[in-house]
């Protein structure tokens, strides 16, 4: 499933939660990247263990200099 | 010493005969828009010159210097910047119809800091658009041309910086980094370029691609040049978030350390990745790692860190922070934007919140490896690409993420990285190799790649133009 391309309607979708109003043409253009992404997104997953906080946590003490 | 002769110096050498009375600034930069107005027009890598502030700056130095005021390696040498760095009251576009018009009322920290060491800024250096799309012939200027073959890319986004310095227009540029825009052109096109450590030069001022990412550094013909402009543009800054207040070296007096001894990490599954890496490349890599254990070092094969899977997560964050930066002129005035950044734009806009933090979250666990991968080996080298430099009528943008990227690790890890030239490929294309250290270990790397040039000659190549 993981390696199935996107379809154009799937790219206007969720361009448009995004607020991105793409023409039919347009999200066209953007299907082959946009799977190779979902790929590349997926297989980041893999290394986000169960314990593992994002890098650059939020540090209070960098918002008041302590 | 004719002023045009005088262009084929280094740095280091330049600086050496003005204070011998051999060359003087004014005839330099002279010299060096009288070769730009003569060359470039094959080779786009200026979109903008700067001849006035130029020869202001130029007869300051000169004046300086015969008055006994010495501001270091760097006073009267002609430079470019890319042109995405802030230049006070010069236009700045980051090589885009959405920033045509912008004229900064100040300079970004590292300009600041060129001026200050007496540079000469000869003018603004093409790119590829907002440091993200590829040689792209619908934005706002025509993409930067290979000098070593003129029908070839340079490599990007630095494109400009790598033509420039390579086609002896001028002697150094400062380019910037995000997945490998620095030693990308610095590998195809035939120079030195290091991306140091994240924090280590102040990004104030300077178009952002990804802040998390964006990386500034120097490109010049050798690595001693890389080590002077690297010392005038390191330091802590107040106005960049995520300046770092380290000490900064002598990266110069650093490169006369012996590499006896250093152990060079080889991570040889990472150069089959995918399509593999050309065999050219490689063979010339395998002759540069016989030279650096010639001169002392040690190489050792290294496995397991996740130095290919890098790239994965550098790509979605890169692309989910360059949404945020771009989202509203790229939702208001799409048409600005050229065909390629505006599809990869808008392609940053499909990835939901929970992509970008699980890839920060893959980011803590990679970049713990990586940085393990250095309590074994002083550093890590490998080609800087996996290919010369394409054809752009055979360009496909595509093929970077069917080869292995070598570049995209040491953004991720905010790790110092640098290239420097190891050789042709049979068409007369350069290749470069790519040395990476322990943070804030510019040292250790610069000298690694001093050594390799003492030994070798690849970097008194030039091409001809």
């Amino acid at each position: 499933m993981e390696d199935q391309e996107l379809t154009v309607d799937q790219v206007r979708n969720a361009a448009a939660r995004g607020g991105l109003d793409l023409t039919e043409a347009e999200a066209g253009q953007l299907v082959k990247g946009a799977s190779r992404d979902r790929r590349l997104a997926e297989a980041v997953r893999k290394y986000a263990t169960r314990d593992i906080e994002p890098a650059g946590v939020f540090r209070a003490g960098d918002i008041d200099g302590r | 010493m004719a002023a045009e002769d005088a262009l084929s110096l280094t740095i280091a050498e330049l600086a050496a005969a003005y204070r011998q009375g051999e060359a003087k600034p004014v005839e330099v930069a002279e010299a060096a828009f009288e070769r730009i107005g003569r060359i470039d027009g094959r080779l786009n890598s200026f979109v903008t010159l700067t001849r006035d502030l130029a020869m202001r700056q130029a007869q300051a130095a000169q004046d300086e210097l015969a008055g006994g005021v010495d501001r270091g390696p760097l006073q009267g040498v002609p430079v470019g910047l890319k042109d995405l760095y802030a230049t006070q009251g010069i236009r700045t576009t980051a090589h885009s119809r959405v920033l045509l018009d912008w004229i900064p009322d100040q300079d970004a920290t590292a300009t600041a800091k060129l001026h200050a060491a007496g540079a000469v800024l000869l003018g603004k250096l093409a790119m590829h658009e907002f440091a993200y799309g590829g040689p792209d012939l619908s934005s706002a200027f025509p993409p930067a041309r290979n000098p070593w073959n003129p029908d070839c890319v340079t490599g990007g986004s630095s494109s400009g910086s790598g033509a420039a310095v390579a086609a002896r227009l001028c002697f150094g540029a400062l380019g910037s980094d995000t997945g490998g825009s620095i030693r990308n052109p610095s590998h195809l096109c035939g120079i030195a370029g290091i991306k140091p450590t994240y924090g280590l030069v102040s990004r104030h001022g300077v178009v952002p691609l990804s802040w998390s990412l964006d990386h500034c550094g120097p490109m010049a013909r050798t690595v001693e040049d890389c080590a002077i402009m690297l010392q005038a543009i390191a330091g802590h800054d107040p106005r960049d978030a995520a300046s770092a207040d380290v000490p900064v070296p002598d990266y110069r007096a650093g490169l006369a350390g012996s590499i006896q001894g250093l152990r060079l990490g080889v991570p040889r599954s990472w150069f089959d990745e995918g399509e593999g890496t050309d065999p050219e490349v490689l063979a010339a890599f395998e002759q540069a790692l016989r030279v650096l254990r010639d001169a002392g070092a040690q190489t050792v094969d290294l496995d397991g860190a996740p130095f290919a899977e890098s790239r994965a997560a550098n790509t979605i964050i890169l692309m989910a922070e360059a949404y945020a930066f771009h989202e509203p002129n790229i939702k208001s005035r799409p048409r600005d934007y050229g065909d390629s950044v505006r599809n990869r734009l808008r392609q940053g806009g499909l990835l939901s919140a929970t992509d970008y933090i699980q890839a920060q979250r893959a980011r803590t666990t990679i970049c713990q490896q990586l940085r393990a991968v250095f309590d074994q080996v002083n550093a890590v080298v490998s080609p800087s690409g996996p290919r010369v430099a394409a054809r752009f009528d055979a360009f496909d943008p595509d093929t970077a993420y069917r080869t292995p990227s070598y570049t995209h690790a040491f953004n991720l890890s905010g790790l110092p990285a640098m290239s420097v030239p190891c050789g042709f490929s049979a068409s007369g294309l350069p290749i470069g190799l790519q040395i990476a250290g322990p943070a804030f270990d510019e040292v250790t790397v610069l000298r690694l790649g001093h050594a390799y040039e003492r030994a070798t000659s690849w970097h008194r190549q030039a091409p001809a133009l």
